[in-house]
């Protein structure tokens, strides 16, 4: 099944780019998740018709995006859910509101316009700062934020737990689906028969594997507490960049553009 | 029915955190009550299996389309509500850092959209309901389908509700659920019988690992008592009354919403304080809008030199980057 | 005398309850003593007992009837925790045993749960990992190991916490030729006592000293690895063969 190896080869080159040594995959990752959230905040608060103090937001993404050199390959791709997510929820916006609000020569652009082309313009922003934040920190980084944030750590531990075991268990069912098609050849997907047996037995060794888990864990002292590296404590340039972006960011949403 | 940033009000979004937040302190403080060291790994290598095995095809007979299996139902049969919803929290999480499906600010909608409703609604009060006294395989396919309808539905109104009161999308509410209920019967029948399938076949196999069972195949054994039902449902009561009365708040005069037509539901008639409540809940929200930077819904505001000027700020802007880049370059050679 | 680190005396075990009289008890009265620089290969067909047999000495399955002691120590619920900082075992399933994210983050578990400071945890960890020769790997994601790879981390993770008697069950499957040579030479750098339970008769030749077959629950034999491993008439009698690199000859 192709979209599981997409997943897979997803991951790997996420983490390729996370991997890499610049200075904003240096940063501390709880500057750059506090600096993304507050970007997604204000971002999302732009009115449906104020596309042009939105627009100017971007100069965020552009600086990161450029001096951080990321590569924008892996992003296109993402664009792809989010934009056919929105034009979905836009597309009635013309169809309804068809007030003129501006004039391009005999051109009448309509409120309905506007909004959708916000709209956009929003999901664009925020696919690309969630982007940015995940293609410069590695999920270990962005589970030490959170309990730096004092989420509770079963949770992040169990969130570590899954990241680890999703391409073990890609891996397995795409093996599994190989296997089903190259004996079932001619079907698209899963005879309904063989829906309780299939994942049913994959379920069993999933909690087979969990036992091991456990098992691993207990022979190397488990006392309930991941222990999460923490590469170095934040500095001031960290602190400098947490303040100067929401400085900046609130700067821009401030001004009337 | 993942929810994207771009779809969602900051006021929306702050809300869903916040009573996401809640459930998910609530269900960490129950999980602690159990066996946690056993359930941790559990939960980390379940979660990964409910991602991997959502990306199977199972075909619908007498269709070509296909439908995927239910991870909240699932996950709650096994782990229990709390630690299901708390595995359904890591993958959502990782759904939307690594494959941008759903938004990180939308995180909290979605978490109360699917993991909510289908771990607390679905996997426990109608499977504890369901499977509770007497666990039969007939019974499991009727929780698992009536579980994953109610999920779905819950789930498809909340999302109409959550973009409506975000304000982005100018479709009539009355089409909007008009679209979503419908599309989402039909895939939680689907995914209420693929999920039935797979959890009979579990209690055929290994009926011990299900949530609840015992060997007499009797009494529940779950550890989340009347109390905590109780709880679970005066919090869904006390959220669906404030989610509608901030919808009514943000539209005195839309449609013919009115509070009549919702307070007939049962959630509502339940609770007498629930008017109350959600009054106050509405009053702390009704601030919420006043934070707006500005009056955002005038189209007033819009003028195209505005767009072109804001155009030409990105565009000089990505030249001056370019040109830093190239002079630190030259330096470093 | 030199102490043993590992000595088991009398020990039975059975799945399940004990007074079920239909049931075959899976190890049978087993008496080992292995000292501190030993290497020993526990053979013995499917269902002979040699996994139950290495979850017992971990504590992992509970000691019903028999004792054993690790480095002095006797395996009971109170000293389990030291105990496993003593032995090491490594999994079959890499996959399984390797829970976190990074090279690093999983070799450093075990030190880091036995409350060293977060020095002592970078040079355990960094050790460890430079006696598996995996120094250069150490911030790779687990999941971009190969198979090979994932054994030799496996094995650092229980260096770090400087075990004295290292389990493999199964160590050599699933490896490439090289990896398996790799595996060999680097087992053998390894001082320490160490137990491998393996089919892998030509791999439990070229790393163990001393070999113990079991079958049925029963210690069959018990002795040098070349006198047991050339018995063609003993190991077929237990349902093993001869390892290639003999009965080629």
């Amino acid at each position: 099944m192709s979209r599981i190896s997409d997943a897979i080869s997803e991951l790997h080159k996420l983490d390729m780019e996370a991997g890499k040594r610049g200075w904003l995959q240096g940063i501390h990752p709880l500057s750059k998740l506090l600096v993304t959230l507050f970007f997604l905040v204000l971002v999302v608060s732009y009115g449906k018709y104020e596309l042009s103090g939105l627009l100017v937001m971007g100069i965020y993404l552009i600086i990161t995006f450029v001096l951080g050199d990321i590569s924008v390959k892996l992003l296109l791709k993402r664009m792809k859910i989010v934009l056919g997510l929105v034009c979905l929820m836009g597309i009635a916006n013309p169809l309804f509101d068809r007030e003129a609000v501006l004039t391009l020569g005999s051109f009448a652009i309509t409120g309905g316009m506007v909004s959708a082309a916000t709209l956009a313009v929003k999901g664009v922003f925020a696919v690309s700062a969630s982007y940015l934040l995940i293609v410069t920190t590695s999920v270990e980084d962005i589970c030490y934020a959170l309990r730096a944030l004092r989420v509770p750590k079963i949770f992040v531990t169990v969130l570590l737990l899954v990241y680890r075991y999703i391409i073990v268990f890609l891996k397995e069912v795409e093996r599994m689906t190989d296997a089903y098609a190259l004996r079932a050849p001619g079907q698209k997907g899963l005879n309904q028969k063989v829906w309780g047996t299939f994942a049913g037995q994959l379920l069993l060794r999933s909690m087979d594997r969990a036992q091991t888990v456990y098992d691993s864990m207990m022979m190397r002292g488990y006392n309930g507490e991941f222990y999460l590296r923490c590469k170095r404590s934040a500095e001031r340039g960290d602190y400098l960049y947490a303040a100067g972006w929401s400085a900046a960011l609130l700067l821009i949403r401030i001004i009337h553009f | 029915m993942h929810m994207a940033d771009a779809l969602v009000s900051p006021a929306v979004a702050g809300t869903m955190y916040a009573v996401s937040t809640a459930a998910a302190a609530y269900s960490v403080k129950e999980i602690k009550l159990e066996d946690l060291d056993r359930k941790v790994p559990a939960m980390g290598v379940m979660g990964a299996f409910v991602f991997a095995t959502q990306m199977i095809n199972f075909t619908i007979p007498g269709t070509g389309s296909s439908g995927h299996l239910c991870g909240g139902m699932l996950l709650s049969a096994i782990l229990g509500p709390c630690g299901g919803f708390l595995t359904m929290i890591a993958i959502l999480a990782i759904q939307c850092l690594l494959f941008a499906d759903g938004g990180l600010l939308a995180l909290g909608c979605n978490v109360w959209n699917m993991a909510f409703y289908g771990c607390f609604v679905g996997g426990f009060l109608i499977w504890r309901t369901v499977t509770g006294k007497k666990m039969t395989k007939g019974r499991i396919t009727a929780a698992s389908i009536i579980g994953c309808i109610a999920g779905l539905q819950l789930g498809a109104f909340s999302v109409t509700v959550q973009t409506l009161l975000s304000g982005i999308t100018e479709l009539p509410f009355a089409v909007f659920l008009g679209m979503m209920q419908p599309i989402h019967l039909a895939i939680g029948l689907v995914e209420g019988l693929i999920t039935a399938a797979v959890l009979v076949f579990i209690y055929e196999a290994r009926p011990e690992i299900l949530y609840g069972y015992t060997k007499e195949a009797g009494k529940s054994a779950g550890r989340m008592s009347r109390k905590g039902a109780v709880t679970v449902l005066a919090v869904m009561a006390l959220i669906i009354g404030g989610v509608v009365s901030l919808f009514a708040s943000g539209n005195p005069d839309g449609l013919e919403w009115s509070m009549e037509k919702v307070a007939g539901t049962a959630e509502l008639a339940a609770n007498g304080n629930v008017y109350r409540i959600a009054e106050k809940l509405q009053g702390i929200t009704a601030i919420l809008p006043d934070y707006a930077f500005k009056a955002s819904d005038s189209a007033a505001g819009t003028s195209f030199s505005g767009i072109v000027g804001g155009v030409i700020v990105l565009v000089a802007c990505f030249f001056i980057c370019m040109l830093v880049k190239k002079a630190r370059r030259v330096k470093e050679q | 005398m030199v102490m043993n680190i590992l000595e088991i005396e009398n020990l039975s075990f059975s799945y399940g309850n004990p007074r079920d009289m239909y049931k075959k008890n899976v190890l049978d009265d087993i008496n080992i003593r292995i000292s501190g620089s030993e290497s020993v290969g526990l053979i013995g067909e499917n269902g002979a007992g040699k996994s139950t047999f290495l979850k017992l000495l971990t504590g992992l399955l509970e000691l019903k009837d028999g004792e054993i002691q690790v480095a002095g120590l006797e395996l009971k619920k109170e000293n389990l925790k030291d105990i496993r900082a003593e032995i090491g075992y490594v999994f079959q399933d890499s996959d399984s045993q390797l829970f976190m994210s990074t090279v690093y983050d999983d070799v450093a578990f075990a030190p880091r749960n036995y409350g060293k400071s977060e020095e002592e945890v970078r040079a355990a960890a960094l050790l460890a990992l430079k006696k598996v020769h995996m120094e250069d790997k150490k911030d790779r994601q687990i999941y971009r190991l190969s198979g090979g790879e994932k054994k030799l981390a496996a094995i650092a993770t229980v260096l770090a916490v400087g075990a004295k008697l290292m389990l493999l069950d199964e160590p050599s499957v699933a490896l490439d030729p090289k990896n398996r040579r790799n595996l060999i030479r680097i087992l053998n750098e390894l001082p320490g006592a160490k137990l491998i339970a393996s089919h892998d008769l030509d791999f439990v030749y070229d790393t163990c000293e001393r070999v113990i077959l079991l079958s049925g629950g029963r210690i069959a034999a018990d002795g040098g690895t070349k006198e047991i491993l050339t018995d063609r008439e003993l190991l077929e009698k237990h349902g093993l063969e001869l390892p290639l690199s003999f009965s080629r000859i």
